[in-house]
């Protein structure tokens, strides 16, 4: 009966299609798949719906079954879901859950990293370890904090900077001619202060462009994650603002303090000259930092990865003992090479007695000059510490002859090759050398270049 | 039988009447006209479960309410799918968004186009069927005839057609759903060259249980409307041929409009018990 | 119970109210505002054929309809076979209506079925006979209606009064005792409505009590023991056709003068 007929096929067809959609659904979702469950906690869910998509280092892998909210405010929310037993072997006890969302229109889904091959797979059951979501909210909240920040700072500190600086000039024209040497260096900071100024402007607009950046890249996390680094390093130069406007501060109080003593007595003046120039030569290196933390900040906004490059050691901060044990080599992944030059064929000896500012002479210059050539081709990733030695007089003399050797060599390279102040150092180390060296004239009076070198770049 | 009240439309008022007046009758019409409605509904489905089950009558309707609609639906199906492929690709290239394409459309009719589109359909042919064809009986005193020979002519001739309509409502659905989705592959395919494999998976990338599901079983809502509508407006039809071309018509407008407003108060419920919408 | 003195009074015939098959007790029946019958009381005796006359739109038909149940009246009982077909339930009504056959005026014959098919259908929606049996009988009913030729014929494409003649054929399906017939000359040519006529005749003779309206004179001549006229919801006149000529009431002798068609 062709009526039948044509209604069986109707119905048949109908239920066999519909079927074949819920097939279809069903598939996707992972309904027909051998699952196992395990669960990971957020303090916000940012969209994640139960029956949502579960990725496993970004193959769909699976669905959020349920998600429990918190009882009380301190809780976090628990997300259960089903990942298919094919991509078990993937899932470990380190595989980091994160929310992400799905394209620019789509919804989010539960993004789970390949853990590490060492690390236990999961079981049913395991909790993962989550990394919070982050929402352009925050990032932009956060952004705008920053901004307010760095205004904040660069209006407070401009004009501290500038009535330091002020005095600074007032009190070079007091000291006048005595104190020439010290004047060039305070000459520096001026327009290292002049700088600040146009380069926190610089900053601030290039934050305030960055909107446009996000609103682009609006998933981005690296993003997010640079950001979050650019408003340390807005602190960073907060920070290093405040120590140079206190370095010139005290400064200024120095050199008043000489400029009165000078006008009071005239003993000791060179030691105050010393003593002035040390801190000028902190202050120069914090300005230095500064300006270093601006440019990453700059970089940063293009994208470079400033950080993985920067040492995380703070060369200023090395005392010569964690120095001996060895804290610059990263146990061992950063093995030093070092080159040793003896203080005879590198200092003047008229300045050796005098307090403590060695000459370096031409043919030290030169001797210098030809021993960096082993560094030259891998400079900028390492690190080059100036090693100072001495085993003249008591152990004060031995640390002042042998601070001023380094200090005055690394002054003079970091002058000659432009070297990065934060990653080039100068420790007095006094008699003992830190390894034999490899020099048969070796005296005990000399420094040693010890460089190093990028682990990234080996 | 006796005390089944059959339709009657309150009578149009002779005489000319204030603005007033008719405005009135205009909302008691309609007022009746919803009870009515209502009341038959509501019948037909207590009738639907009582036997005996005419089923040979609601095979014979699936015949002319499912089966010979099926290359109508699926015919507007297929170029709905071209169409709105086309209309996605407009919107979606200018975000650069052309791989959205598929499931975008694919979302767009199973949740939403494929069943209203089909239930407006079919309002228009089964509902206008409907009317006619119980409209002429009721002129012919068909159904008077049913009912002096003992036959439960409301239960015979409306419940039967109500039934096959919630019957192929949803089936008509999923013809008209696959063949729209087999329509924007064509449109896609030509555009880009897409793969059908590739098609199939972007289609149902964003398609959920929660899509799907109620969408789909709304329509058997909607198969009730359309053979409510027809089967009341049927038995209503005053005499006369002009009543049975009256039956059509309104049967086609009430059960369009009933199905887009029932559409309405349908989504909020799915909304409702299916929060998430989606995924 | 004055109401059924009444209704003995005006029926004329003395029987009980048991033995009538059709008996109305002070019917009152209004559509909207026109009052369609009123007060009608009459009573027509098992195996007699009654007529019914009147001119359009007199209320003729809505009686015939307050016997099948197909109307309830507003006011007054109907009773069939001694029970009141108004208050009856749909179980009864049914069991009722099964002992009813009703020709209506276009036959209101189903449409989507053979005309072989709307014989059989009463027989298949009310008695257990076989498949076989009910092709059989339904045969038989055409042949006796001299349409053996056209079981398998869509009701379209029968004449006018081939449709009346398969109408009747479907109606005395179920060989009931009481047959009600809605103008059974209406847009046929005379010599059609005699054939028509004389096949209610045949009914008659067997037994059926037949109840008919008409405005057709000479058939109700020919076949009613009883006529009553109606005119404006109230039965003016009844009794034999000869009673009817003799009357007194214009309206009646005016009326049985005419020579109604269809």
């Amino acid at each position: 009966m062709t009526r039948l007929a044509g209604v069986g096929l109707f119905v048949v067809g109908g239920l066999v299609l519909f079927a074949a959609a819920l097939f279809m659904v069903g598939d996707r979702r992972m309904a027909f798949a051998r699952t196992f469950r395990v669960a990971t906690q957020f303090s916000r869910v940012t969209g994640l719906q139960p029956g949502a998509v579960v990725r496993v280092s970004g193959a769909r892998a699976g669905t959020i079954r349920r998600i429990d909210p918190p009882t009380d405010p301190a809780g976090r929310f628990r997300v259960e879901l089903d990942i298919t037993e094919e991509l078990h072997p993937l899932v470990r006890t380190d595989s980091v859950a994160s929310i992400e969302a799905e394209g620019l229109v789509g919804g989010s889904f539960l993004s789970i990293e390949i853990g590490g091959a060492d690390a236990p797979i999961a079981t049913s059951g395991t909790m993962l370890p989550s990394r919070e979501p982050f929402e352009i909210a925050d990032m932009l909240q956060q952004m705008g904090a920053t901004i307010v920040k760095v205004n904040a700072t660069v209006d407070v500190l401009t004009g501290q900077v500038q009535h330091a600086l002020d005095s600074v000039v007032v009190t070079v024209d007091n000291a006048n001619a005595l104190i020439t040497s010290v004047s060039d260096d305070a000459t520096r900071i001026a327009s290292a202060g002049a700088r600040i100024s146009t380069d926190l402007a610089d900053l601030t607009a290039d934050i305030r462009d960055g909107d446009g950046t996000v609103a682009k890249l609006l998933h981005d996390d690296t993003l997010y994650r640079r950001l979050a680094a650019a408003a340390e390093h807005g602190e960073a130069i907060a920070g290093d603002t405040r120590q140079i406007v206190g370095d010139t501060r005290q400064i200024v109080g120095d050199v008043r303090a000489a400029v009165e003593r000078l006008r009071g007595t005239d003993g000791q003046v060179t030691g105050l000259i010393d003593e002035l120039r040390q801190t000028v030569t902190q202050s120069r290196s914090a300005v230095s930092g500064f300006a270093d933390n601006m440019d990453a900040l700059k970089r940063n906004f293009l994208f470079r990865g400033f950080f993985n490059r920067r040492g995380y050691f703070d060369l200023d901060a090395v005392s010569p003992d964690d120095y001996r044990k060895g804290v610059l080599t990263g146990g061992g992944e950063r093995p030093a090479v070092r080159i040793w030059l003896t203080a005879d064929r590198l200092f003047a000896p008229a300045a050796e007695g005098a307090a403590g500012t060695p000459v370096l002479t031409d043919d030290g210059q030169a001797r210098l000059d030809s021993a960096m050539t082993a560094f030259l081709d891998q400079l900028p990733g390492g690190v080059l510490v100036v090693e100072g030695y001495s085993r003249d007089g008591s152990r004060q003399s031995q640390f002042r002859t042998a601070r001023g050797r380094a200090a005055t060599v690394r002054d003079y390279l970091v002058d000659r090759f432009g070297l990065d102040a934060q990653r080039s150092g100068a420790m007095p180390l006094g008699a003992t050398p830190v390894e034999t060296p490899e020099l048969a004239s070796w005296s005990g009076e000399g420094i040693a270049l010890a460089y190093f070198s990028d682990p990234a770049r080996r | 039988m006796a005390d089944r009240p059959m339709p009657e439309l309150l009578p149009t008022p002779a005489a000319p009447v204030p603005p007033a007046d008719r405005i009135g009758a205009g909302v008691l019409n309609t007022f009746a006209l919803i009870g009515g409605l209502a009341l038959w509904g509501g019948r037909a489905l207590v009738e639907a479960l009582r036997p005996p089950y005419d089923v040979d009558e609601i095979v014979r309707h699936l015949y002319d309410i499912g089966w010979r609609s099926t290359p109508l639906l699926a015919t507007s199906g297929f170029a709905i799918g071209v169409v709105l492929s086309m209309h996605t690709r407009a919107s979606l290239e200018r975000f650069g968004a052309e791989a959205m394409i598929p499931a975008g459309l694919a979302v767009a009719v199973v949740r939403e186009t494929g069943p209203l589109t089909a239930a407006l359909l079919a309002a228009g042919r089964v509902g206008a069927g409907i009317g006619a064809e119980l409209g002429a009986m009721r002129v012919t005193e068909q159904i008077d005839a049913l009912e002096a020979s003992a036959v439960d002519a409301f239960k015979y001739l409306a419940v039967t057609r109500i039934v096959a309509c919630m019957i192929a409502m949803p089936i008509l659905t999923t013809v008209m759903n696959v063949s729209a989705v087999i329509g924007g592959f064509v449109a896609e395919h030509a555009i880009s060259g897409m793969s059908w494999d590739l098609y199939l998976e972007r289609a149902f990338s964003l398609i959920g249980f929660s899509d799907l599901l109620p969408s789909t079983l709304k329509t058997i809502a909607f198969g009730f409307i359309i053979g409510v509508t027809g089967s009341y407006l049927g038995f209503a039809a005053q005499r006369g041929t002009e009543g049975v071309g009256q039956a059509a018509t309104r049967s086609v407008v009430l059960a369009s409009v009933l199905v887009i407003i029932s559409n309405v108060v349908l989504v909020r419920l799915i909304f409702f018990f299916y929060p998430q919408g989606g995924a | 119970m004055t109401a059924v003195d009444l209704g003995e009074r005006q029926g004329g015939a003395a029987a009980t109210a048991a033995a009538d098959a059709v008996r109305f007790r002070h019917v009152s029946k209004r559509f909207g505002t026109q009052a369609v019958l009123r007060d009608v009381s009459f009573a027509i005796p098992a195996g007699r054929a009654f007529c019914l006359l009147g001119r359009s739109g007199t209320g003729k038909s809505v009686m015939l309809r307050h016997i099948a149940g197909l109307v309830r009246p507003d006011e007054g009982q109907v009773l069939v076979g001694g029970r009141d077909v108004g208050a009856l339930s749909s179980r009864d009504l049914a069991s009722v209506r099964t002992g009813i056959g009703f020709l209506f005026q276009n036959a209101a014959l189903f449409d989507s079925m053979t005309v072989g098919e709307n014989v059989a259908f009463p027989l298949r929606r009310h008695t257990r006979l076989t498949e076989a049996e009910i092709v059989a009988r339904a045969h038989q009913r055409l042949a006796a209606v001299g349409l053996e030729h056209d079981y398998g014929k869509m009701p379209g494409q029968l004449s006018g009064g081939m449709r009346k003649r398969a109408g009747l054929a479907r109606a005395m399906a179920l060989e009931p005792a009481l047959l009600l017939v809605d103008e059974p000359s209406a847009g046929l040519d005379p010599m059609t409505a005699v054939e028509i006529d004389d096949l209610l005749l045949e009914r008659k003779r067997a037994g059926t009590t037949l109840v008919i309206v008409t405005h057709n004179i000479p058939g109700a001549r020919r076949l009613a023991d009883e006529i009553a006229v109606l005119h404006d919801g109230r039965i003016l006149e009844s009794g034999t056709a000869a009673a009817l000529d003799a009357s007194e009431h214009p309206l009646v002798r005016r009326f049985m003068r005419s020579v109604g068609g269809g």
